[in-house]
């Protein structure tokens, strides 16, 4: 621990514990499974813990601070995938066990449906709040392909959720 | 500007994200077409929507079991860590035993190896090949490797290719195994798997296994380019889930 107090790490996990799930799901969105959602998350965790101590804003805040900082661990993870040849990897389009869908999870659903490169591009977009040019450094791709990707990331969502809703008001 | 085209714009529009002229372009066209202003009005409805119920449903994540314990030992260890470059040798892996501790500090790699070969039993190699460079290429894997980082999980078993290395002789897949507790379980041979370049599996040279780190380097013979290559690990004895396919690309 490098000397450090053991009252300091507490600290740094009393605020940690709050977030974990958020930021736990927040890189699972991101790059699409769970194995590499819980690499980033540790590999964020030790890039924060070790500066720590140069947190500004105070404890307030940490939680931003620590997204920001997973987020870029994980976009570090798409360019370093954008340099191999993509392949659809099983695992990610393997469905939650019942009841292990919660709330607000239809847009979830009908996001982690989409094919990898849809994803990512929906993702970034709307939950790491990437701009269109952020985005196509991130993935190593055009803008003009971020743009048509988007667009027709939109139209299976729109299309998706317009069906979970239709589904959802026959069931009422 | 046509309708279709304005429609990709869209989003970039509604965010500001268009230079002046294409946002001139997009605005005059808006101006006179009333099924474009009714797009624009579906696709900002929807884009709120998505960005509202994602963030909804991150903030009501919780952890999985066991991960705080998990990033604790994560932050001991890398603490313990003496220098960047340690580290990056070593790599990150979730689950990695207090042993890589020792590892960490050791700034010569080969140094580091040659103590080990004496202090750990736990490290084995099929087929009496050199241990030492084994372990050396399972601390840091060598300069030319391709990077890889795929993993597929089934039964909670995660197989995560790391990196392969190619050369003119052979073809070196650096992966490792989550989920099973330890490898001491298993069999050397049964951590070798097949490395099928198409259909046609590339015979098996050399299998070198780090029990502590779960981490396994296999050796097979030198891969064709231009096919398609697939390394399929399992099913293994007692243990779930399995075959583990990870798709490795193609040799450059």
């Amino acid at each position: 621990m490098r000397g450090r107090p053991a009252a300091e790490e507490e600290r740094f996990f009393e605020l940690l514990r709050p977030e974990q799930g958020k930021l736990y799901r927040t890189a699972w969105a991101i790059l699409g499974n769970e194995a590499d959602a819980r690499d980033a998350l540790q590999e964020a965790v030790i890039r924060a813990y070790r500066a720590f101590s140069q947190l500004k804003g105070g404890e307030a805040a940490f939680p931003g601070w620590i997204r920001r900082i997973l987020i870029n661990q994980c976009t570090q993870i798409l360019r370093r995938r954008a340099r191999v040849i993509p392949v659809e990897r099983p695992e990610d389009y393997r469905p939650e066990p019942a009841g292990v869908i919660p709330e607000h999870g239809e847009v979830w659903e009908a996001v982690r449906r989409l094919p990898e490169h849809y994803r990512s591009v929906v993702v970034l977009r709307f939950l790491a709040d990437l701009s269109l040019e952020d985005i196509a450094r991130t993935l190593d791709i055009p803008l003009g392909t971020v743009k048509s990707r988007l667009h027709t990331a939109l139209k299976q969502l729109r299309s998706a959720l317009t069906e979970a809703d239709a589904e959802r008001r026959g069931a009422l | 500007m046509t309708c279709e085209r304005v429609r990709v714009e869209l989003p970039a529009y509604l965010a500001g994200e268009l230079d002046e002229s294409a946002s001139r372009l997009v605005a005059e066209h808006l101006a006179h077409c009333a099924a474009c202003i009714e797009e624009m009005k579906a696709v900002e409805r929807l884009q709120e929507r998505i960005a509202r119920e994602l963030r909804a449903w991150v903030d009501a994540g919780t952890a999985p079991p066991g991960l705080e314990a998990e990033l604790r030992r994560a932050v001991r260890m890398a603490g313990a860590r003496t220098g960047a470059e340690a580290e990056e040798a070593l790599g990150f892996q979730h689950g990695r035993a207090e042993w890589w501790r020792t590892l960490a500090t050791a700034a010569a790699a080969v140094a580091v190896a040659l103590l080990l070969v004496s202090s750990l039993p736990e490290s084995r190699t099929l087929e009496g090949l050199p241990v030492v460079g084994g372990l050396v290429q399972l601390l840091q894997g060598a300069g030319d490797e391709v990077p890889v980082e795929r993993a597929v999980t089934r039964d909670g078993v995660t197989l995560r290719v790391h990196s392969v290395r190619y050369s003119r002789h052979e073809t070196q897949v650096r992966y490792s195994l989550t989920g099973i507790g330890s490898l001491d379980r298993l069999e050397t041979g049964d951590l070798a798997g097949t490395l099928l370049a198409g259909t046609e599996p590339l015979p098996l040279r050399k299998v070198q296994v780090d029990v502590p780190s779960g981490r396994v380097l296999v050796t097979f013979g030198a891969a064709p380019r231009r096919v398609p290559l697939i390394y399929r690990l399992g099913p293994l004895p007692e243990v779930p889930g399995g075959p583990w396919e990870v798709e490795l690309g193609f040799r450059p």
